[in-house]
């Protein structure tokens, strides 16, 4: 076959091409077999724009360059050459099983995340960290695999304009259309690589949950006999008074130990059995243990409390609900403030238009204090996501959130920083009943002096 | 009134029996079904208070047998495991009605629960 005088410059290459660089938005720039660059930029990205004036990127062009070429008498290769997670991806091309050019199509970020990667980035190309750090946002990092595919698209592009001319029209289709097929495999790559993600954090979180119940019980008979022992010092005769005030100090930071332990720990106890219970009592019980906190802190409380608030549910693990948003609240406002506490019937208006559907219970808790950030708030559910530098655990508002799904309920939370007029409000819908149980399998609680 | 606990901690098991003895009970400790099995039959309880997850034969096993033999002893049970709740909600599906007591339990709160039963003890 006669190769083509001039093997570049036809309408129908630049036409292809540009088609090309539109759809996989990479910077496309072709070099010939000598090295030198015979057509592009096309479709310069304002990535490639930076740092082409600078002409950092030159020499990163020209190494895939100079790899594509290396591989003359092999098959057609595509190389992935980066910098600072700068990437170009390049393939070369071939006519008549002789490499004739090196057809480079990307230019790309790869795997950016972090300042610090940009910082190095500006340093060495010498551009304002800020004017590179704008340019990186706002283009999406492409996966490395995705580069390869769009080098692959390209030498197949390549290789039919090369080969036969009056048929390349039809190869173009083709290779646009694997372009498409290409861009639908990465992206369901993508979904499997967030998948994998997903499975991963569910992993953790159960084993998260299975740490604590065995932690749990493993506390829970030391702390028994701890508890026991104390109990027979502060009656034994021989103490003096010194000795004895010793003793009732231990035995009350115990007392708190235990509580701990049954509040935050017992939730991986899963209760089977669901029981009537009125929200508004164990709230009223709650508020109690507080009230010494919320004096001590500052707080005024108004509460709007029903009398009968009742529901199906798991008693404890409600309890450790309230006592949570509590704990948060207080925590919230260091200084002091207003939280506002209120347990009623309700029904669920965020799913549910009419008054009349899925009846139940709403807690709404409010406080005055600084506000959840913006950043977090899609966060604060997480597991081992905190923002309390020294005690936190991170699992308190994941466990809460456990617990409301268990029962079908609904959280929805408000908050701002803004200053003056910063706060948080959360409220959690429990319907009456949780659909998914039998409800033959009630049973009333007994109380235990 | 006589109560016999069963748990396989020891420390627990002594520290509970001292307690009881202090507040005027007859108490025995025993550190597994097996053993409580063969303790009741010189030493008749009035009430059992055992720990439900044990190595062997777990507490609701041994209560269970306990009770077939001496069907007036009241039982009362105590553990701070998850798996508690699978064993009772099965026990109580077959009918079992006995308390369930959360770990840790305190002394006053568990004397005071026997106050309430001493009432009813023959």
């Amino acid at each position: 076959m006669k190769r083509p005088e001039s093997l570049f410059s036809s309408d129908l290459w630049i036409q292809a091409l540009e088609s090309y660089a539109g759809s996989t938005h990479l910077t496309v720039r072709l070099f010939d077999g000598a090295g030198r660059v015979v057509l592009g930029p096309l479709h310069p990205t304002p990535l490639f724009q930076l740092f082409e004036e600078r002409k950092y990127v030159t020499g990163l062009f020209a190494e895939c360059v100079r790899q594509c070429l290396a591989q003359s008498g092999s098959r057609p290769v595509v190389i992935v050459s980066q910098t600072t997670g700068l990437s170009v991806v390049g393939t070369s091309l071939q006519l008549e099983g002789e490499i004739v050019g090196a057809a480079v199509a990307g230019f790309a970020l790869l795997n950016f995340s972090q300042a610090s990667e940009i910082q190095i980035l500006a340093r060495d190309s010498g551009i304002r960290f800020e004017q590179v750090w704008q340019v990186v946002r706002e283009q999406k990092p492409e996966p490395r695999q995705r580069l390869i595919l769009m080098g692959e698209l390209l030498q197949i592009l390549g290789d039919s304009l090369l080969s036969e001319n009056h048929r390349a029209r039809q190869y173009q289709d083709v290779a646009l259309k694997l372009n498409e097929v290409a861009i639908e495999k990465d992206r369901l790559h993508q979904e499997f690589f967030k998948q994998q993600e997903r499975l991963h954090q569910v992993e953790k979180m159960a084993a998260a949950g299975q740490l604590a119940s065995s932690l749990a019980h493993e506390i829970n008979n030391p702390l028994s006999s701890v508890t026991n022992a104390l109990y027979l010092l502060e009656t034994h005769a021989g103490l003096d008074e010194s000795a004895r005030s010793f003793v009732t100090t231990a035995v009350t930071e115990l007392d708190r130990v235990s509580r701990i332990v049954k509040q935050s720990l017992s939730y991986y106890q899963v209760g089977t059995t669901p029981l009537d219970v009125d929200l508004s009592v164990i709230l009223g019980e709650l508020l109690e243990i507080f009230n010494a906190k919320f004096r001590r802190s500052g707080i005024e409380l108004k509460r709007k409390v029903s009398t009968r608030s009742e529901l199906v549910g798991y008693p404890d693990e409600l309890r450790q609900v309230i006592h949570n948003l509590l704990l948060n609240a207080v925590e919230a406002m260091p200084a002091g403030g207003r939280l506002g506490v209120s347990v009623h019937d309700s029904f669920d208006w965020i799913h549910h238009r009419r008054k009349g559907d899925l009846k139940g219970v709403r807690l709404t808790i409010t406080d005055s204090g600084h506000g959840i950030p913006r950043r977090d708030r899609a966060l604060i559910f997480e597991p081992f996501y905190t923002t309390k530098t020294e005690q936190g655990t991170g699992l308190g508002l994941w466990v809460l959130q456990g617990i409301v799904a268990k029962h079908e309920g609904v959280i929805s939370l408000r908050s701002s920083n803004r200053k003056g007029r910063s706060g948080t409000a959360i409220s959690i819908f429990f319907p009456s009943h949780i659909r998914s149980l039998d409800k033959s399998a009630k049973l009333k609680l007994d109380s235990v002096a | 009134m006589r109560v016999l606990i069963i748990d396989d901690e020891k420390p627990l098991a002594d520290t509970l029996c001292l307690i009881l003895e202090h507040a005027g009970y007859l108490a025995r400790a025993a550190y597994d079904g097996v053993a409580a099995l063969s303790l009741i039959r010189s030493f008749v309880p009035d009430v059992v208070i055992s720990d439900v997850a044990m190595p062997g034969m777990n507490g609701v096993e041994a209560c269970g047998k306990i009770k077939s033999e001496l069907p007036n002893c009241h039982i009362i049970l105590f553990s701070g495991q998850a798996e508690t709740d699978e064993l009772m909600a099965n026990a109580r599906s077959n009918g079992c009605n006995w308390e369930l007591l959360a770990k840790p339990v305190h002394p006053r709160d568990l004397l005071a629960k026997l106050s309430t039963l001493q009432l009813f003890v023959a």
